[in-house]
């Protein structure tokens, strides 16, 4: 089996055409309940987040891999019209660059904020994706399960996650700039998602912070509420709400923008002091066009990672630890991978040693005694076992690099042999 | 005498310059410059004072006689206003600026100390010192609050345009450059309030005798004196305000070009 993988990320996409690729959950489970039945594939997992959309599959082999994806691309394109760019073929990875590159998203080296943490979560939930629409496949499993381990051993064992940088350190760092001090200020978080919570965690911090959640459903934003000293808020009095704070951050999953210029424009009359909007949607939640209002400063995910972008020298220094993690956890994926595919040889050649000797020893089984023909039988066994276990490790260290022919014709040697000789006694 | 005053001059110019390039390296760096270099900027600024009121007590009364004593005098007021400013708000990340322009106005002082030869000195009262000192302060406020009029349309400017170079991470916050501007606005508006009242004693508002700095310090005062009634805010009064301070920022250049042209009327 062999992986490849469609990335669609801040890198190569402004947030304008993201929030065009962006899945809810349910959008996503669609898609692969879709390409499953259509391409007969058992192995996949979507991972959509606001800077990324990636897509990775696993199938016999890279080409039929690389059909799919760019199928994938082209229908994506058409159905979520976006303009494919010129360089499109270095937007579908190959294996080895597949099983790195969602070492790295899950690790933070990808990530817009380099060595964010919410992207490790991110990788998380999207195998409960695969799981729900049935393509969780063994491979992609094991793939997802080295990128949660490989995310961990970067955080723990490298600076790459060290500090307070976050987009919510972020938005507070240009509440700052405007307010100046942040005590004291009317925050209104719209959303009670994995951003939003974080968000609260910052705004937690700060001495005498008045905090309102707005979110359509209650129940998750209840909970936020009395975990962050916040009050709860409704949903439908947005424009109160936004009248009386003076940082609004949202975060949502909705699809359309839930604050528009209109609602800002009629908030701010009688207003005195300037308000901060902090979109951390993707697509986004308040209408862009709201920039260009007298008072509003409005900030997208894009811009504070801008800003951000100066504070990261001693996450940047970490990166060679953090990529040689990758590389070790990579390398222990593929091995593992070329194990899978090895295994039917190994088991195979092992097979026909042992029913060899087996075979050899039972003819002599009525001038041995049962207890010598036992011990006789353990000891074959381990003779197999030592003679096979220097081809085995040679094998299995070098399973990666070979093809997928020579593995099967190793394979069905061993059958043959083995099927011939039984043969020749019952003749 | 005179060589002892080009020395002081000369002197002063050279520690603003030295102070502005501290300023400048800490800028560069990104750091905050400590609170070292402060006591350095107060040392300085004792110097500065105890030469003028040395040379105040020379000529017995406010050295503003001549060009290099009123730019001289000028320069040390706009450092100390900053300096005091930077005391109360507790923010000093715009005493760069202020220590620019004073250094500016004191290399003007020290090229005038060279060129200038003044024997006899011009004598005056006591409530003509006192309309030039507060004059003085007027147009050190005015252009304090110009200074950070300007650095609050830049911050503005640089926020809402999400561009985040060193003027973004240099400056303190608009909150806090618009509670500065509110300070300046407010002395430079007594001052110019007790100018314009001894100026009525001196009878130069009557008369008009004084050509266009008169009339423009007169429309200062009445600009910054509103200015300075209207309520502070984040929002557009201080986009207004901020404006304004610039508008003032331009008087006060004009009155400065003047003076150097024709003399100080005092």
């Amino acid at each position: 089996m062999k992986l490849s993988s469609l990335t669609l990320s801040h890198s190569v996409f402004p947030i304008e055409i993201r929030e065009k690729m962006a899945f809810s959950d349910d959008q996503a489970i669609r898609f692969l309940i879709e390409m499953s039945s259509r391409s007969e594939i058992d192995n996949a997992l979507i991972i959509s987040t606001c800077n990324r959309t990636e897509l990775f599959i696993a199938v016999e082999n890279e080409r039929r891999g690389e059909s799919i994806l760019s199928d994938t691309l082209q229908h994506w394109s058409m159905e979520r019209n976006f303009t494919i760019p010129d360089n499109s073929t270095q937007l579908i990875l190959g294996h080895t660059d597949s099983i790195d590159r969602l070492l790295r998203v899950a690790s933070g080296l990808e990530s817009q904020l380099l060595g964010e943490s919410e992207v490790l979560g991110q990788v998380r939930c999207s195998i409960d994706l695969s799981k729900q629409a049935g393509v969780d496949g063994r491979i992609i499993r094991k793939l997802w399960e080295k990128a949660l381990r490989c995310g961990k051993r970067v955080r723990t064992e490298t600076a790459l996650g060290d500090g307070a940088l976050s987009v919510a350190y972020g938005a507070l760092q240009v509440a700052r700039k405007i307010h100046g001090d942040l005590c004291g200020l009317n925050y209104c978080v719209v959303g009670a998602g994995e951003v939003a919570e974080l968000v609260l965690k910052h705004l937690q911090a700060i001495k005498g912070a008045k905090i309102t959640i707005l979110n359509r459903s209650h129940e998750h934003a209840e909970f936020l509420a009395e975990v962050y000293g916040a009050t709860l808020g409704d949903m439908d009095a947005i424009g109160k709400h936004i009248c009386e704070a003076d940082v609004v951050i949202s975060s949502t999953g909705s699809q359309q923008p839930i604050i528009d210029t209109e609602l800002i424009r009629s908030s701010l009359a009688g207003r005195a002091r300037a308000l901060l909007l902090v979109d951390l949607g993707v697509p986004r939640d308040i209408d862009p066009e709201a920039r260009g209002l007298q008072q509003v400063f409005l900030y997208n995910i894009d811009d504070l990672a801008r800003m951000i972008e100066g504070h990261l020298d001693s996450r940047k220094a970490a990166i060679p630890d953090a990529e040689e993690i990758v590389q070790h956890e990579c390398t222990q994926f593929e091995i593992w991978l070329g194990n899978q595919q090895l295994g039917p040889a190994i088991r195979s050649l092992r097979k026909a040693l042992e029913d060899a000797s087996q075979k050899e020893l039972d003819l002599l089984r009525d001038e041995l005694d049962v207890e010598v023909h036992d011990h006789l039988s353990k000891l074959m066994r381990k003779v197999v076992k030592k003679v096979l276990h220097r081809p085995t490790e040679e094998l299995r260290t070098s399973g990666n690099q070979l093809s997928d022919a020579l593995l099967t014709r190793l394979e069905s040697l061993f059958q043959g042999d083995d099927t011939e000789g039984q043969k020749k006694e019952v003749e | 005498m005179e060589i002892v005053t080009n020395c002081v001059a000369i002197i002063l110019t050279v520690l603003y310059g030295v102070l502005l390039s501290g300023e400048f390296r800490a800028l560069r760096e990104r750091q905050d410059a400590s609170l070292l270099a402060t006591r350095w900027i107060g040392v300085t600024v004792a110097i500065h004072l105890v030469a003028l009121i040395v040379r105040g007590i020379e000529v017995g009364a406010c050295p503003v006689a001549s060009r290099w004593e009123t730019l001289s005098l000028l320069a040390l007021l706009i450092v100390t206003m900053h300096l005091v400013l930077a005391g109360i708000s507790r923010d000093r990340s715009t005493l760069i600026f202020g220590i620019a322009v004073t250094f500016l106005l004191q290399l003007g002082s020290a090229s005038f100390s060279l060129g200038e030869s003044i024997t006899d000195p011009q004598r005056i009262d006591s409530i003509s010192s006192l309309h030039a000192f507060t004059a003085w302060i007027g147009v050190a406020g005015v252009s304090t609050a110009g200074i950070h009029g300007v650095l609050w349309l830049l911050l503005k400017r640089s926020i809402k345009s999400g561009q985040f170079g060193v003027l973004f991470h240099r400056l303190s916050s608009l909150e806090s450059l618009s509670r500065l501007i509110r300070l300046a606005t407010v002395i430079a508006t007594v001052s110019l309030v007790i100018t314009m009242v001894s100026a009525v004693f001196l009878g130069e508002v009557l008369t008009w005798s004084t050509g266009p700095v008169t009339s423009i310090s007169l429309a200062l005062a009445i600009l910054f004196g509103v200015l300075a009634l209207v309520p502070r805010s984040t929002g557009t009064v201080t986009a207004w305000r901020a404006w304004f301070s610039v508008t003032g920022l331009g008087g006060v250049v004009f009155i400065i070009v003047w003076i150097i042209r024709f003399g100080p009327h005092a």
